[in-house]
């Protein structure tokens, strides 16, 4: 072999930076070291006899450093050189030590001074003395002074935040220098990928990765938020923004009619969304995101909606203890609610909709006058909400690490106030993590690491939804306390919103969470290790709700059944794995080869209790109260467990023709036997450009690799038994009015409930290839990188539609067919300049499913609002009439298409017109479309970050750039089933003298038949940017901070969700999502607006480290 | 929002009127259900939608600035048409001081408005009326006597009635079996009226049977209609408990009293809530019905020393359980109070709270 | 791990049917879906009795009623696949029980005894809304169900009647279960609901033979409870008058529909189910006489004095003295502007009536309530005789003692004239009584929208407006106020659509006339 290629830059010769261009045809070798030593400053020393300098050789390098054209002119001529201070010494292969300098003993004193890419002195580096405790930092001047006890063997490491380290053997030399460069991240970076880490050059698949930075600094409560926008086609969305909510998270969109949640790993422990939603954003280190067959494949049965792996922090070897703070505090502010029309106007438009409906008008011009003229009432909306709510957060960390030890200790508290009115409602969540590693002896490694999470939610007792639709229908014409303070019942309602914030009780969900692993890592040979590793996560989850009964009186309203409702749920879920890792290289071949098995379970038990009228001051059992059988059970619950055996072999040739393939082979007990077992391969290769002669020689191209992979991944995400019919006793179905079992002579008796099963079914299988490729240019200032993929999903398991007659549930089947394709770029830049550093980083995706096949059977879910699966089109279309403005008289009516759904077909001017798709002069379902689809497509993120001497700046904006988002119910309706709703938009009314109205006209009751109809009328363009995050921050100068005893101290102002740019216009927020990461509907309460409003958040930070 | 808010309000005035045609001569027969159509060309509203529509009626030398009247159009202001009865005629005739008997001259014109931007039409047009048979001259007061009133036989001390609009006059008090007869003033040269099932007639008297009972008597003497109904209960409707408290007992000359009514307010956060009304229980044919009394005032303040009597004033309200209600003084919580309603002719009907 | 694991909280089919606790399990869930309370309750709203205001509630019945819809539409829809999940139901009680051990064999008989009455029961709602339906008999498979065609309707009828029979041959009487079983089906409820599917079909005399049988007791032991309102208060749930009641049990099992009919402050919701003026007129006055007859002595000022009893027990109006649980009262008012309960409040009914029948004062404060709902009672036995015989034309003052005579007295009606037979009556006359009769009798029971179909009036009494209390112009509809306007097409509403669901999903299944 070789050595010592990193000492090249510690040379004093400023030369050396210098690029070495030769281009000679059978010459001798000598006329070629002529060339080095000129072009270099370097010298040759060798033995005539060890080396033939005579040799003639044809030679070509173009712009290539000193080391690289070293290797390219001797590696082949059999020779090995090794370059001290500013000597290249040439060897043969089988000659002995070359002379080196005498070795000092005892403590010797080393000075030097580290300079940045400019020349500029570099203040706090940190230098240590590789494998001792030993270590200081530069001064202002980038200058330094060290103790090392031996002059020979000591390297000294040289480490600052942005820079590539470097480790420099000190060999003798008294006075060591240096030029640091900033860190090219691509040549440099490591990456975590299944069950080990990998050079990001040699990656053959698809992995985002998001860096802590990404994380740091905003005001978000979860981990889950701060990740939007932060790597393309890793798309989170909302459904509503209440404390404590979850966020939906898809990889490269929806692959699947059923569950399209990805796999989530933290420190290589299969997890779940609800422990990465509790993980404190402090712990986290970075986050992996595989997204192709090649990087996800080892995880076989569960990757075909991606994969997240998440690494949390650990302490360096040999490094005194550093201790950190990270606080923030702020406001947050209700946006995006509807706007209200006055009282004078909602009764000037509700004559007119009753009028418009054939009714007589309810306000005579008096009362008109007279509502015009009162005082007007404060909206509900107002009353409910908070101006401002505090939120808080605390993190507290100690890390380092002895000779054989690193250790992070954290805590972390989080206290988000709900926006809604009422006793202290919100979410509170404490962290506590320990990560240990230590090295046992040579050979052996073990380590632990433990987080606890409590989540604390307090809410209201009621539903949100209902909350909020009562007091964003209700119009100004009343107010939400009458003059003395009772709660006031509207003629439309029968409760108050208000009331049941403060009177009606309140829900405490109270979830503890352990989670970690233990770890041991042996090297059985120099280039082979084994790792054994027990980790898992134990959920206890308590919800304690105790709805009062409220008493309205001297009004009348509803409300008035108390209850308390008790619920105990204890998760375990555990992970085995024993993985054998070997790696070796000779020559010009890297070969890896990982092998593992992994075993999984989980289990689950839960139980409740509700009782009803119990005393309505603490709750607690009278002589009324009564237990609700109906929802009073206990569980031993649903448990699964998954086997695998996995692999990975890579092979790369000097690191410019990489090869890779993986497998996992697993076995779940969610399939019958016989169904079980799927083995779930990939492979993939990369070539990197840039190792190629004709690219080398272009200065600008740091990195240019393409790669492309095919793979098959998995799901097995569905409940558990499916393929066994289940027999239930509590009541599988309470529509219709009903509720709970059946009785005779009033005595509750138990039912049997058959759950439909199919015992043929399997995994789902996706086929997934990609293409793509890496561009770092301006020596890694700018770095590109694109994707291009393609998966078919086979055998989704789902419940095709069946007919009613069948008489149950479909039965799961291995039927549907989805193709998903797409594309995602991201880009960063980092521009260094003499006062200002700019930093951009930008990525922009797409994606886009079809059903392709299901058997020929649509799914039609949702009424006024459709939803379809059909064939041809993307998963839970939007299906409606196609509307074509709104007719403008009686000729238009008379020659238009009758709507069947209208009794007598009945329209009128101003109300909607449809398509008649068939043409046979009647709207009816056979003109439905398929008019939408609810996925985002065009997700972006970006960011700006810019600092100039002690502050910094950045923004980051995050978008959609095509969504289409189905309104129904009262966010489009006015006067929706007869409430009272009317909204800002609704003025922009159709009437004889407004043809071009953005609304039809004004109506009540069944006269809003056909518009209400679902639509594309009421289907809106979602898409949006929106500035999520803005920071100012300032940095104490070290030497301020280091006089007060700090490493470091950072204060900031932040906002979260200032601005917005949409279209939709109507107070609704753009970014909410009715659908869950799996497309299930929230049963059209985003639809109509009954969320929890998105907030603004302005908090101010502090960091500090000492 | 102290303006139109977003809606265009511009509307046309009404540029002519249909029907009646001018001056045409109507002989009313208030006791038919014959009426008189009134019609006019629509209003145009700037953005096309509704227009409401009031006649509005005046005295032939009127100019409109205090109509007698004003009435909205059929379906509640919508219709450019009014459907007016007779009986209501003969009502506005009599507030535009045509005697009964009489013919006179009434101006009319209409107003059409949208939200607060009401525009009156400037064409006028004139009806004319004769008022049916009846009373030549509606007195201007009406006494009760007889020995089937609470007063006896002695004239000096005949009850009044109230005199509610122009010609209806209405008495609570309460009847025994007897006779009793309607005078107009209790000095010489007196008018006699009598009342004959719905009918009020000239002269004669009227016979009660039975036992003593409270009766609401309300005279229409522009219609010449009468209405007795017997009072059979009235409450105190003490709101924040939905409860009603104390017994009254009539007590004579339109009062009832409940003594010793123990009060207390309805503890709440910001004190105590001590809102009430009355509600009357009115039998009629069989048939009860109930009737609410309260203030003026849908919401008000507790009384204190220098609130004016009419503070206590009770006028007919709707049944809801908190609006147009009183409030007791702050210093009646917690005390007994004497509480009495007080219908009879020396002011307006009001009530009186006495702590004890 | 182990990959073989079993469910811990639950019995998969594998260890299914080896106890008779299994079967009678079954047969409990059997029942659960027999019918339901939406249905029960909104089907009046289908009918000319009453008015359905929401577009969300019960289906959207309102849009039925109105004669606009689609074969799209949600009742529609639901209600296939609602019986035939009963059906399914009943189909794998019936094919597995004779596997079950240890069941005595008398009560294997009555399980299937009642399991056949439950599927009966279902193809009886089928056949009378969709006409031709398929007829399955055993646990299908999905590509079985794919694949039906329409059984014709006299085959249905035929499936239905033989499935009575059985059941009529093994079920007890009413008297013959303990008081732990009551609400089970009995023989006399096979024999009612058979003597309805013939009153349906106009099979008169077989109407007659099964009534006999109620009358010599063969059926059971029933007679008219005591008093009208009586028979629908939870403290006399079991009465000797209900022959099939859907049980209900407080806290356990509930429905919460009367909050959408019940006075506004009372059911605190949206009032959905509001009776019609046309429901109010059909009630005679207490001399028997319609109130349309000048003799009548009805007066339009004083509209409900002197009603029919039953009135005052069905409907709410304006001045109705409510009882509330805690033995107070009120007077409910519907007139504009009288408050919550007001015509003109938009969340209190839009006619200005509220129903009265069915009102749990037991119920909880969310209206949740245990008060079982009566599907075939006593006096329809008696009002399908009396209709059957004047049918024949064998109508004469005997019938009319044994049947509306003891209806109308136990109304509590006094007037001779209205409990006195007229002998001046001619059969269509008598037929117009018994209709009317029906019709209040059965108020709010869900019998009416069946009712006009047989007879064949419903485009008669669904084409136009209907109408709510008297508070509007008198120019428009004489002041009632016009509340929704209604159509019906006799050559095609007669019979629902098949649910276009259902024909996308099998190709077999043929449409109903001019859908
Ligand atoms: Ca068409
Ligand atoms: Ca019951």
């Amino acid at each position: 072999g070789y050595e010592g290629n990193a000492s090249i830059y510690s040379s004093q010769n400023g030369s050396a930076k210098k690029n070495i261009s030769i281009d000679v045809k059978d010459e001798p070798l000598s006329t070629v070291m002529d060339r080095i030593e000129k072009l270099s400053g370097y010298s040759f020393i060798y033995s005539n006899s060890a080396i033939d300098v005579s040799k003639r050789i044809t030679f070509q390098v173009k712009n290539q450093n000193l080391e690289n054209t070293l290797r390219r002119l001797f590696l082949p001529l059999g020779v090995s050189f090794s370059v001290v201070k500013d000597k290249i010494i040439l060897k043969a292969p089988a000659t002995s030590h070359i002379d080196v300098p005498a070795k000092y003993t005892t403590a010797y004193p080393i000075i030097g001074q580290v300079r940045d890419e400019l020349g500029e002195g570099l203040p706090g580096v940190t230098v240590i003395v590789k494998g001792t405790t030993m270590g200081t930092s530069t001064d202002a001047n980038g200058k330094y002074t060290i103790n090392v006890n031996d002059t020979l063997d000591a390297v000294l490491i040289f480490s600052f935040i942005g820079y590539s380290t470097l480790e420099i053997p000190v060999r003798g030399r008294t006075e060591i220098s240096v030029s640091m460069k900033p860190s090219v991240e691509s040549l440099a970076e490591v990456v975590v990928v299944g069950y080990a880490t990998q050079k990001r050059i040699n990656l053959t698949g698809s992995v985002s990765t998001i860096e802590e930075e990404a994380l740091e600094s905003k005001p978000v409560t979860t981990v889950v938020q701060a990740l939007q926008g932060t790597a393309p086609n890793l798309i989170i969305q909302q459904q509503s923004s209440e404390p404590g909510a979850q966020l939906n998270i898809n990889i490269r969109g929806i692959g699947t009619l059923g569950d399209n949640s990805p796999l989530i790993v933290i420190d290589g422990i299969p997890s779940n969304a609800g422990v990465l939603s509790s993980i404190n954003p402090n712990d986290i280190e970075s986050i992996s995101v595989l997204k192709d067959a090649a990087s996800s494949a080892i995880y076989g049965s569960r990757s075909a909606n991606g994969v997240l792996l998440v690494t949390t922090k650990q302490g360096s070897l040999s490094t005194k203890p550093v201790v950190t703070y990270n606080g923030i505090y702020g406001f947050q502010a209700p946006t995006f609610t509807q706007k209200p029309v006055s009282a004078y106007e909602f009764a000037m438009l509700k004559n007119e909709a009753l009028v418009n409906s054939g009714q007589a008008p309810q306000f005579s011009p008096d009362d008109l006058t007279r509502i015009h003229n009162a005082k007007p009432n404060a909206w509900y909306m107002d009353e409910i909400f908070k101006d401002k709510a505090a939120q808080q957060s605390h993190n507290l960390s100690v890390s380092g690490g002895s000779e054989n030890t690193t250790y992070l200790i954290s805590l972390g508290r989080m206290n988000q106030s709900s926006s809604f009115v009422g006793p202290n409602y919100g979410y509170e969540r404490t962290n506590a993590r320990t990560n240990i590693t230590t090295r046992i002896n040579d050979r052996l490694k073990a380590g632990i690491m433990l987080a606890y999470t409590n989540n604390h939610i307090k809410e209201h007792a009621h539903t949100t939804e209902f909350i909020v639709a009562d007091a964003s229908r209700i119009p100004r014409l009343y107010p939400i306390k009458d003059s003395v303070g009772n709660y006031n019942i509207a003629p439309t309602s029968s409760s108050n919103p208000l009331a049941k914030l403060e009177k009606g009780g309140i829900r405490t969900h109270d979830n503890d969470n352990f989670s970690g692993n233990i770890f041991a890592e042996l090297n059985i040979l120099k280039d082979l290790k084994i790792r054994g590793v027990f980790g898992g996560s134990l959920w206890n989850y308590q919800t304690y709700e105790f709805r009062k009964a409220i008493n309205y009186l001297p009004y009348i309203g509803g409300d008035g059944q108390n209850f308390i409702k008790d619920y105990n749920s204890k998760t375990l879920q555990t992970n085995a794995q024993l993985v054998a890792d070997y790696k070796v290289t000779f020559n010009d071949h890297a070969i890896g080869v990982l092998g593992g098995y992994s075993s999984e379970g989980y289990t689950e038990n839960n139980n409740q209790i509700r009782k009803l009228n119990v005393d309505n001051e603490f709750g607690f059992s009278t002589s009324e109260t009564e237990i609700d059988s109906r929802e009073s059970y206990n569980r031993r619950g649903t448990p699964w467990t998954l086997n695998s055996f996995f692999g990975r072999v890579n092979y790369n040739f000097r690191e410019k023709y990489l090869f890779e393939a993986n497998f996992r082979y697993d076995g779940s007990s969610r399939f019958a036997k016989g169904n079980r077992w799927g083995f779930f391969p990939s492979v993939s290769a990369g070539w990197r450009l840039t190792e190629e002669e004709f690219l080398s020689s272009i200065k600008s191209f740091a990195n240019v690799k393409v790669r492309a992979s095919w793979g098959k991944l998995g799901n097995q995400n569905i409940d558990p038994f499916q393929y066994t019919s289940n027999i239930r006793n509590l009541p599988d179905n309470l529509e219709y009015g009903n509720s709970g079992n059946y009785g005779f002579n009033n005595n509750s008796v138990a039912g049997a409930y058959f759950s439909s099963s199919n015992p043929d079914i399997t995994w789902e299988t996706s086929t997934m290839i990609d293409v793509g490729a890496e561009i770092d240019l301006l020596d890694g200032a700018l770095l590109f990188s694109y994707d291009y993929f393609k998966k078919r999903t086979e055998d989704i398991l789902l419940d095709l539609a069946v007919p009613g007659a069948y008489g149950a549930d479909a039965p799961v089947v291995n039927a549907a067919v989805v193709d998903n394709e797409g594309w995602e770029m991201s880009l960063t830049y980092n521009r260094k300049g003499a006062v200002l550093n700019h930093r951009i980083t930008a990525n922009l995706a797409d994606n886009l499913n079809a059903v392709v096949d299901v058997k020929g059977k649509e799914t039609i879910e949702g009424g006024d609002r459709a939803v379809i699966i059909r064939e041809g089109f993307p998963i839970k279309s939007y299906y409606g009439y196609r509307s074509e403005g709104l007719y403008q008289n009686l000729t238009e009516i008379e020659e238009g298409p009758k709507p069947g759904f209208v009794a007598n077909g009945a329209v009128s001017p101003g109300d909607i017109r449809y398509v008649d798709k068939n043409a046979d002069g009647v709207i009816n379902e056979r003109d439905r479309f398929v008019i939408g689809n609810p996925f985002p497509r065009y997700t972006f993120g970006l960011t700006y970050g810019l600092t100039w001497k002690n502050f910094d700046f950045s923004f980051f904006i995050q978008g959609v750039g095509k969504r289409n988002l189905y309104l129904r119910g009262e966010s489009v309706e006015a006067f929706h089933n007869n409430w009272e709703n009317v909204y800002e938009q609704h003025l922009d009314r159709w009437t004889p003298t407004n043809p071009d109205a953005t609304y039809p006209r004004l109506t009540i009751g069944t006269a809003s038949t056909n518009n209400n109809a679902g639509s594309d009328y009421w289907l809106l363009n979602a898409a949006y940017a929106r500035l999520k995050n803005v920071q100012i921050g300032y940095s104490l100068p070290n030497s301020l901070a280091n006089k007060i005893g700090l490493n470091n101290l950072r204060v900031y102002l932040t906002g979260q969700n200032l601005l917005t740019v949409t279209e939709m216009n109507n107070g609704y927020d753009p970014e909410i999502s009715e659908f869950n990461s799996s497309l299930a509907t929230s049963d059209g309460k985003v639809n109509s607006g009954r969320v929890y409003p998105n907030l603004k958040v302005y908090a101010l930070g502090v960091d500090i480290s000492f | 929002d102290d303006d139109n808010g977003s809606i265009d309000t511009k509307i046309t005035p009404v540029n002519s009127l249909f029907a009646p045609e001018d001056n045409l001569f109507v002989k009313l027969a208030p006791a038919t259900e014959a009426s008189v159509l009134f019609e006019w060309e629509q209003s145009k509203a700037e953005d096309g939608t509704l227009v409401l529509y009031e006649v509005v009626f005046d005295v032939e030398s009127g100019d409109f600035s205090k109509p007698v009247y004003k009435m909205v159009s059929d379906n509640k202001g919508l219709e450019n048409i009014l459907t007016l009865g007779h009986k209501d005629l003969n009502r506005i005739a009599n507030f535009a001081g045509i005697p009964a008997l009489g013919v006179g001259k009434i101006k009319w014109t209409v107003i059409a408005s949208k939200g607060i931007n009401a525009k009156r039409s400037e064409l006028v047009r004139t009806i004319e009326v004769e008022r049916p048979d009846g009373f030549a001259e509606i007195p201007a007061d009406l006494y009760v006597t007889g020995d089937a009133t609470e007063a006896g036989t002695d004239l000096a001390s005949a009850i009044k009635f109230t005199q509610t609009t122009p010609g209806v006059f209405e008495l609570y008090t309460s009847l025994k079996a007897g006779t009793y007869q309607l005078i107009n003033r209790i000095a010489e040269n007196r008018k006699v009226y009598s009342i004959d099932g719905a009918q009020l007639k000239e002269n004669g008297s009227t016979t009660v049977s039975g036992d003593t009972k409270v009766y609401r008597i309300r005279l229409d003497f522009n219609n010449a209609s009468a209405s007795i109904v017997e009072v059979s209960k009235v409450e105190l409707w003490f709101a924040p408990n939905a409860a009603y408290w104390g017994t009254f007992i009539y007590k004579g000359n339109g009062i009832w009293e409940a003594s010793n009514v123990p009060v207390v307010f309805r503890p709440e956060s910001w004190g105590g809530d001590e809102r009430y009304k009355f509600k009357f229980t009115i039998k009629d044919g069989g048939q009860e019905k109930e009737e609410w009394f309260g203030s003026v005032k849908l919401d008000n303040s507790r009384p204190e020393n220098s609130t004016p009597a009419s503070y206590w004033f009770m006028v007919p309200v709707d049944n809801s359980a908190f609006d147009y209600t009183f409030k007791f003084t702050g210093t009646a919580d917690n005390k007994n109070c004497d509480i009495s309603v007080i219908f009879n002719a020396s002011g307006p009907y009001t009530h009186e709270v006495i702590i004890k | 791990e182990d990959l073989d694991l079993v469910p811990t909280d639950r019995e998969t089919e594998e260890t299914f049917w080896d106890k008779p606790e299994d079967a009678l399990n079954v047969l409990n869930t059997c029942y659960e879906y027999m019918y339901n309370a939406e249905y029960f309750f909104f089907n009046e709203t289908l009918s000319d009795n009453a008015f359905n205001k929401s577009e969300v509630d019960g289906s959207n019945s309102r849009n039925i009623a109105e004669g606009s819809y689609d074969a799209s539409h949600a009742r529609i829809t639901n209600e296939w696949s609602f019986h035939y999940a009963g059906i399914r139901k009943c189909n794998i009680l019936l094919q597995n029980v004779d596997r079950v051990e240890g069941l005595d064999e008398a009560l294997r008989e009555r399980i299937k005894g009642e399991a056949r009455f439950i599927r009966a029961f279902h193809y009886f709602h089928m056949t009378v809304w969709y006409g031709d339906v398929p007829l399955v008999d055993n646990v299908l498979s999905v590509e079985e169900s794919q694949n039906l065609t329409r059984a014709s309707q006299i085959d249905v009828i035929n499936f239905i009647n033989t499935d009575l029979d059985f059941a009529a041959r093994v079920l007890p009487k009413n008297t013959a279960y303990t008081a732990d079983d009551r609400g089970r089906v009995t023989k006399g409820a096979a024999l009612a609901l058979k003597a309805r599917l013939a009153q349906y079909l106009g099979t008169w005399s077989s109407v007659i033979t099964i009534a006999e049988q109620f009358f010599n007791g063969e059926a059971g032991n029933y007679t008219l409870f005591g008093n009208y309102a009586g028979v629908f208060k939870p403290q006399n749930e079991f009465n000797q008058e209900v022959i099939l009641d859907l049980q209900y049990v407080p806290v356990q099992r509930t429905h919460d529909i009367q909050r959408f009919f019940l006075p506004k402050t009372e059911g605190k919701l949206v009032t959905s189910i509001a009776p019609t003026q046309e429901l109010v007129d059909a009630y005679l006055m207490n001399n028997g006489m319609a109130i349309n007859n000048p003799a009548s002595g009805y007066n339009e000022a004083a509209p409900y004095v002197n009603r029919d009893p039953r009135f005052y027990s069905t409907i709410v109006y304006d001045g109705y003295e409510w009882q509330k649980p805690d033995g107070t009262s009120y007077t409910i008012r519907t007139l504009p502007g009288m408050g919550a309960n007001s015509i003109d409040n938009n969340d209190a009914s839009p006619t200005g009536y509220y129903f009265a029948k069915y009102y749990d004062h037991t119920a909880d404060a969310d209206n949740r309530s245990g008060l079982n709902l009566i599907l075939i009672r006593y006096a329809e036995i008696l009002l399908m005789y009396a209709e059957a015989k004047n049918a024949l034309g064998q109508f004469d003052v005997g019938v009319w003692d044994n049947t509306m005579k003891i209806i109308r007295q136990r109304a509590g009606f006094t007037d001779a004239a209205a409990l006195e037979f007229n002998s001046a009556w001619n059969q269509q006359d008598v037929e117009e009584i018994l209709r009317n009769e029906r019709r209040v009798e059965f108020a709010l029971e869900g019998l009416r929208i069946f009712d006009i179909r047989r007879w064949r009036i419903a485009e008669d009494v669904m084409n136009g407006w209907i109408h709510g209390m008297r508070v509007g112009d008198a120019s428009i509809d004489n002041g009632y106020k016009r509340v929704d306007f209604r159509s019906f097409d006799p050559s095609k509403h007669y019979l629902w659509p098949v649910p276009q669901r259902e024909r996308d999903l099998n190709k077999n299944l043929s449409k109903n006339p001019n859908w």
